[in-house]
């Protein structure tokens, strides 16, 4: 072998060369054994990205602060003798931890765990190491989850609890069980969205973008227009424009509330009243009134079943996951 | 120029190779925005340290790219080692710079180097040992606990070459290592690589010669997306002076003997070079040259001070064949 220029100086170079100190893992604790580099990613993404004090109180206040102001606001005085927290709480919560700041915290933190490394040119470095891109993605999206699991849970928790030390409320299990169950539906929805467009797209703003649109349009913009679509009627046709276009093919809000009533059908809880009406503007029921009594009659609407309704959000959710890891797989990642 | 393409002593086959490379061809875009980057290499790298030498654009960061996994090949294969570039095998096998390197601006020099261990398996304990004997050997024990944000541009670069190291590769890739860096951090990353390369094979893209010629054994000249020369650095010097049969010829009176030397027919053009006041000849013949050219200054009367060939840089040889393929290419 060719030497042109020896070392210069005294240091010894091989010192920190040498083979021999390559060592597999001597872990200790949760990860003992497990020192492959998509462990090393996970936990770097996990405790030094992800789960950061300031990021995991904020998306937890976030969560809790509406549902919690309501539980506190309220006068004990005001609540029935056998009031059920699901009726006395169930519209603010669903509407507001799980539907909007949930969906926004998962995209907001989940969007640029890839775009930002692709944006940095930190991915560049990443990639020379012995990790597939599929792993990257695996690990980042485990990652996500883990986040996702633990503010849900604390949130619920927290709100629960609150509930339950304001005033002795009936139905804290089915409450906590029913909201939990959907909180998982809407979390591997949206994580795996906001996974999916951060390896699709190459700007952290674009990865952001997507997911958020479909928030806004889903809980805010359809939110408004919905009732008319479900009451209007168009030309000579019986049916409201909603059913005469069949328009809850399209509409995530109604797929979402679909597998809340599934939820409840599995679990054996009681849709309370007040939610009826809640769930008649999402598409749910079709709200009629009893002439007679002017009472509200609520008949449930079978455009999807539940689990059609499931099906169709994890195959919507996979699909964009699955064209985001090809792009990625493919994608030139250089300068 | 004639007789361009010297080769190496190529190994028998592409598991002997660090670095092997058969019409490696990268283009970006399709149809009318399609630009051929790569244009069908075949590359060979031995153990050593190889540079890789070409103009802006001419392929160097694209190949490397391709060398790592980080963008596709377009045509053609590329082996590190007999492992298949881009898997991971290949990549526990090398270390790597990349050009403008990108950091975890918030970690400090140590957890970086530590975190970039790890994803190559190494236990916390040997990384972080690693580590810090790493950044004594860059001189930055003092700046360890820094974040890489408050970090200078060589203090980047010199962190980007150890993070290539910690893992202990056999192949260290630096892609345009000393660019952006001023003169003076210049030199100390060479005097590290020139320090390294007594441990390791060190494959070099850049464009500064200068640089190339003190830390190369080898080098690989490529222009627009193709190979245009691979040889020892010593080997391409000594045949470019030899291909060139440029002389210089001192005498006490170069004035009377440069019209001499004109009339000659071996020689075919000769100059006084202005700043030296020495005497430029391009010959024809080299074997007559030698021999008649001392025996004329003795028979015209005057005292012979030196009578050597210049010592090409590798900036001439680059200069030369990147001009013969630019005319080659605008030839009518």
């Amino acid at each position: 072998m060719i030497r042109k220029m020896p070392p210069k100086e005294n240091f010894d170079v091989s010192a920190f060369l040498s083979k021999d100190k390559i060592i597999k893992s001597k872990e200790s604790g949760l990860f003992k054994g497990l020192n492959t580099p998509s462990i090393v990613l996970f936990k770097k993404t996990l405790f030094k990205d992800i789960f950061t004090i300031p990021k995991v109180s904020i998306s937890i206040i976030l969560m809790i602060f509406l549902p919690l102001l309501a539980i506190l606001m309220v006068p004990s005085s005001f609540i029935l003798e056998d009031e059920t927290l699901l009726n006395f709480i169930g519209i603010t919560y669903v509407e507001y931890t799980p539907c909007i700041m949930f969906p926004i915290i998962l995209t907001v933190i989940g969007a640029p765990l890839i775009a930002e490394e692709l944006k940095s040119r930190t991915m560049l470095t990443l990639i020379s190491k012995p990790i597939s891109r599929g792993e990257i993605l695996v690990t980042k999206y485990l990652a996500l989850t883990c986040f996702g699991l633990v503010i849900n849970f604390t949130s619920l928790s927290l709100i629960t609890l609150t509930a339950l030390w304001k005033y002795p409320f009936e139905g804290i299990g089915e409450f906590f069980i029913v909201n939990f169950l959907f909180s998982l539906v809407v979390q591997f929805f949206f994580q795996t969205l906001a996974i999916g467009f951060s390896s699709l797209v190459r700007k952290t703003r674009n990865a952001l973008l997507f997911p958020l649109l479909l928030i806004i349009i889903t809980f805010f913009v359809l939110m408004t227009f919905r009732p008319l679509f479900l009451y209007m009627q168009l030309g000579n046709s019986e049916d409201p424009i909603y059913v005469q276009f069949q328009l809850y093919h399209y509409d995530l809000g109604y797929h979402l509330f679909n597998v809340y009533i599934g939820i409840m059908e599995i679990t054996s809880v009681k849709v309370p009243e007040n939610m009826m009406f809640f769930f008649a503007i999402m598409g749910i029921y079709t709200q009629s009134y009893n002439e007679d009594t002017w009472e509200s009659i609520f008949t449930r609407n079978d455009y999807y079943s539940p689990l059609g309704s499931l099906i169709l959000l994890f195959a919507i959710a996979l699909g964009i996951m699955l064209l985001g890891y090809f792009i990625f797989r493919r994608r030139d990642i250089s300068r | 120029m004639d007789n361009l393409n010297l080769t190496l002593s190529q190994p028998d086959n592409f598991r002997d190779a660090y670095i092997w490379t058969e019409n490696l061809t990268k283009i970006y875009g399709n149809g009318k925005k399609k630009t051929v980057a790569v244009n069908g290499i075949d590359l060979i790298m031995t153990p050593g340290v190889h540079g890789f030498l070409g103009p802006n654009g001419a392929g160097k960061t694209s190949t490397i790219n391709m060398l790592i996994g980080a963008i596709s090949i377009t045509e053609g294969v590329a082996y590190l080692k007999g492992e298949k570039a881009g898997t991971k095998e290949a990549r526990k096998f090398i270390g790597f710079l990349p050009q403008d390197p990108a950091f975890y601006e918030k970690m400090t020099g140590i957890e970086y180097l530590v975190y970039l261990a790890r994803l190559n398996s190494i236990s916390k304990e040997v990384a972080k040992q690693r580590a810090l004997n790493l950044l004594e050997f860059f001189d930055m024990n003092g700046d360890k606990d820094r974040k890489i944000k408050t970090y200078s541009m060589g203090m980047k670069q010199k962190i980007g070459i150890a993070a290539g190291l910690i893992h202990n590769p056999e192949l260290l890739i630096l892609d345009e290592p000393t660019s952006n860096l001023d003169p003076l951090v210049r030199k100390k990353i060479i005097d590290y690589v020139r320090k390294l390369s007594s441990e390791m094979s060190i494959f070099i893209s850049s464009h500064v010669l200068s640089e190339v010629e003190q830390m190369c054994d080898r080098v690989t000249i490529i222009n627009k997306g193709k190979i245009v020369l691979t040889d020892t650095v010593r080997n391409v010097k000594n045949w470019f002076s030899k291909s060139t049969n440029l002389y210089v010829i001192n005498t006490n009176s170069n004035e009377t003997l440069l019209p001499i030397l004109k009339e000659l027919e071996l020689i075919t053009n000769a100059w006084i070079d202005e700043k030296e006041h020495e005497i430029y000849i391009n010959t024809s013949d080299i074997d007559q040259f030698q021999k008649e050219i001392p025996k004329l200054v003795v028979e015209k009367g005057l005292t012979l001070k030196s009578f050597y060939q210049p010592e090409s840089t590798l900036q001439d040889v680059f200069l030369e064949v990147i001009n013969d393929e630019d005319d080659k290419e605008n030839a009518p």
